[in-house]
């Protein structure tokens, strides 16, 4: 069963009804049993929220986790074959080599180049023009438009 | 022998006359409709945003204006009716906000009005969304001019339309689109009396215009509403108005059917209406 009410009093618990019909709702919980329930299971609610709000955070795990027998990453060792160990060093100098030459600057590039710094486009307000009046459509000699 | 080969002779001779019924005239020129919004304060004229629809005779056109509190839709079916005059049909639909409601709904006051020009490539319309009045003024401005590319490309297909944005409204408030459909249908029409033919009639009718028809005993009025394009036949949807000696006897009654394909009305008392739309001649579906 429900009541068409129960909306109503949903917004007096909240305090967003007027006075007039605050009063309203308040005569009506009197003489509604249903009201008075769904009021009193809100105001529950409510209090739910709130307390759940006001407790304190839960403290932060500071405490690192104990136990791990493995070593950490940094005295860890890596076994890799010679020609794979070689040819990591190669591509490294090469790397290196690239890096230190200056690069080459492209055809087009005697233009500094320049920040692009897209606008919002601004909200379209037409209110300016609208004085409540009908649109109006008609046709008109070119000229006689164009000059005015 | 020599009968044969003059017969053949002529249906050659004739086979490119019965191609150009099909296809649009090769020297036909496309038509360029400038839609430019201006504001107008005082003497001082600003561009808002302009756009440039091209396409064949027969090119229509929607304009968007939209705001927090205003839209409008202007759509314009336009007709080439002489080398010199263009026949353009415009529907205005406007919705404003007016406020609202005590349950806080908004409350919009809605318009609708169409008008019908007839428009030399010297004149254009002028559109006023907000009306006339104040030294703040919007105006839209669709002027046509011919334009130098043929409606036919070199390979002698139908060059698409074009839509060219030359100047962007902010944030996009006023927008353009733009479509060709065919415009020009031939209905024809017939009544059964108990399966019995009494009456049958043929016109041409024109997209989204009433067409009145007198068959037999009834008073027909059949609009076709719209093309649409679908496989295997492009679709039309029509409605119309019924009515025998005053008396009306279908209001909006309504139908979808291919191209060609008939359709059929019980009206009551043992009579059947068919009905059947075609191109009209010379009409291109334009794909």
């Amino acid at each position: 069963m429900t009541c068409q009410f129960t909306e109503r009093i949903s917004q007096l618990v909240d305090g967003e009804l007027a006075p007039a019909d605050a009063g309203q709702a308040r005569r009506h919980l009197a003489a509604c049993a249903l009201c008075r329930q769904a009021e009193a299971d809100y105001l529950a609610l409510r209090a739910e929220i709130q307390a759940a709000d006001s407790a304190p955070d839960p403290a932060p795990a500071r405490t690192p986790l104990r136990g791990s027998r493995r070593a950490p990453i940094w005295r860890r060792e890596v076994a890799l074959p010679a020609p794979v160990l070689a040819l990591l060093l190669v591509a490294l100098a090469a790397l290196g080599v690239r890096s230190v030459r200056p690069p080459q600057a492209p055809d087009n590039a005697a233009a500094p180049p320049q920040r692009v710094r897209r606008e919002p486009p601004p909200a379209s307000d037409f209110s300016r023009f609208d004085r409540g009046a009908r649109a109006l459509i008609y046709k008109a000699r070119r000229a006689e438009s164009e000059s005015r | 022998m020599k009968t044969l080969v003059r017969i053949a002779l002529v249906l050659l001779l004739c086979l490119p006359l019965m191609a150009s019924d099909l296809k649009p005239d090769a020297g036909l020129k496309r038509i360029r409709f400038q839609i430019s919004a201006v504001e107008e304060r005082g003497e001082a004229r600003q561009i808002v945003s302009q756009a440039l629809v091209e396409g064949p005779p027969g090119t229509d056109f929607n304009i968007h204006l939209r705001d927090a509190r205003f839209k409008m839709t202007a759509k314009f079916l336009t007709d080439l009716v002489t080398p010199d005059k263009l026949r353009v049909r415009a529907r205005l639909d406007t919705r404003r906000l007016h406020g609202y409601s005590e349950r806080r709904l908004p409350l919009y006051e809605e318009d609708a009005q169409g008008e019908s020009f007839e428009l030399g490539f010297d004149e254009q319309i002028v559109l006023l969304p907000f009306g006339r009045g104040g030294d703040d003024q919007l105006q839209i401005e669709i002027s046509p001019a011919r334009s130098d590319e043929s409606v036919l490309s070199p390979s002698g297909e139908v060059r698409p339309l074009a839509i060219r944005i030359l100047k962007q409204s902010p944030g996009g408030a006023i927008s353009v689109e733009a479509s060709r459909v065919p415009h020009r249908f031939r209905l024809e029409a017939a009544l059964f009396d108990r399966g019995r033919e009494v009456a049958r009639e043929a016109a041409e009718c024109l997209i989204e215009e009433a067409r009145e028809v007198r068959l037999g005993p009834l008073a027909l009025a059949l609009t076709v509403d719209r093309y649409a394009r679908d496989r295997p036949r492009d679709q039309v949807a029509i409605s119309f108005d019924a009515s025998r000696a005053g008396e009306t006897i279908a209001r909006g009654w309504a139908g979808v059917a291919g191209l060609g394909s008939e359709m059929n009305y019980e009206l009551g008392d043992g009579l059947t209406l068919k009905f059947s739309i075609r191109l009209a001649p010379g009409e291109t579906a334009g794909r």
